[in-house]
């Protein structure tokens, strides 16, 4: 089967609906590649496996509109603003190289580290500003992430609590790492720059796609994975 | 390296053992975790959960990826490997003794594969 790609655009910011489009795209991109992009409001979403209440300040985030949710990959807690694009790869194990070739024709020198993310040099330094993480299950796999473009990393810094997770007994504990906004490496950047470039490297590497959008999705099937990924029991879990 | 073949294979990679009680101890293969690299997470279910073949019903979580793992049978569950949940590196080290669950009342399977059936599905990934 060699269906086009398919691209579609996040409709509101609402993390709960983003989580469940792309769960609901990974399901309909067996054997054909989809991109979805997509932004949330305020929010801290954790790996599959973490402990939220070591990873988040949660008096914090509640103080101040911060929404708390869990996805289904791996790997550690992360804050997400509109000063951050969300990247869904459906139908593919890895695709950190499409990542890579579009900050290449923003112009911006970036490379992968062995812990899923993706660096940029500052000065004499290297700091995060993509986090990675991977999803598999039977036929069904998605590779997502994280692009910092202007997050407000003051409030990131503040409600994030990865020290005091590494003292939890369970679950996955979240590895501090220093981060960067790319508008501090260039500030005329905008998300919808890093849009264009990533559909750019997506259509390079697998071909022009259909023009699509969420509706061509099944509602119902997103509205159920979102009332589960809504859940105080999914959220908090056991661990 | 060949899989072990005093087992059945799924082809969601996991492995099955029918007892000589009617029940069925559940792994993941060598090829398996091979695959997912350095296992630091197993979320196994709870004793007495329904498990339905052909479904998710544990996930581990290694460097790489979180990936589900499937039931080959339909039951229930009447054990579980708790020292995975402290120590899931031992999946790494021997996948074939690190089981995940016993599942008994087992009233349905998947569609299994010997040994030598699934290294040629293997084989046929890549």
């Amino acid at each position: 089967m060699n269906a086009s790609p398919l691209i579609l655009h996040g409709k509101g910011f609402d993390p709960y609906y983003n989580l469940a489009v792309e769960e609901v795209l990974a399901s309909v991109c067996t054997g054909r590649k989809g991109l979805y992009l997509w932004q949330n409001d305020c929010t801290v979403v954790v790996g599959r496996n973490q402990d939220i209440l070591s990873e988040v300040d949660t008096s914090y985030a509640e103080a101040h509109g911060i929404r708390l949710s869990r996805r289904l990959s791996g790997g550690g807690a992360v804050y997400h603003d509109r000063g951050n694009l969300n990247f869904t790869f459906a139908g593919s194990d890895n695709e950190t190289d499409i990542i890579v070739s579009a900050m290449r024709y923003l112009g911006l020198d970036v490379q992968t580290t062995g812990r899923n993310d993706i660096e940029i040099m500052c000065g004499r330094n290297s700091a995060k500003f993509s986090g990675n993480a991977y999803f598999k299950s039977g036929s069904k796999a998605f590779h997502h992430g994280t692009i910092l473009i202007n997050t407000d990393l003051t409030v990131m810094e503040r409600v994030l609590t990865p020290d005091k997770a590494k003292l939890a007994s369970h679950g996955v504990a979240s590895v501090r790492s220093r981060v960067i906004n790319l508008s501090e490496v260039d500030p005329a950047l905008t998300v919808s720059d890093v849009k264009s470039a990533i559909i750019k490297a997506f259509e390079d590497k697998y071909g022009t796609a259909e023009p699509s959008d969420i509706s061509s999705l099944n509602a119902f099937d997103i509205e159920s994975a979102r009332q589960r990924l809504i859940s105080t029991e999914w959220i908090y879990g056991s661990k | 390296m060949r899989e072990r073949d005093d087992r059945q294979y799924a082809k969601e990679h996991e492995w099955a053992i029918f007892e000589e009680d009617g029940t069925c101890r559940v792994g993941i293969s060598f090829y398996a975790q091979k695959e997912l690299g350095n296992l630091v997470f197993a979320n196994l279910p709870e004793v007495g959960d329904t498990v339905t073949a052909g479904t998710p019903f544990a996930d581990v979580e290694s460097i790489k990826t979180v990936s589900d793992v499937y039931s080959p049978v339909t039951g229930v569950v009447k054990e579980i490997n708790e020292a995975l949940l402290d120590s899931p590196e031992l999946i790494n080290e021997d996948p074939y003794g690190a089981w995940f669950a016993v599942i008994e009342k087992v009233t349905d399977k998947c569609n299994l594969l010997s040994a030598g059936e699934y290294d040629a599905y293997i084989d046929s990934l890549s």
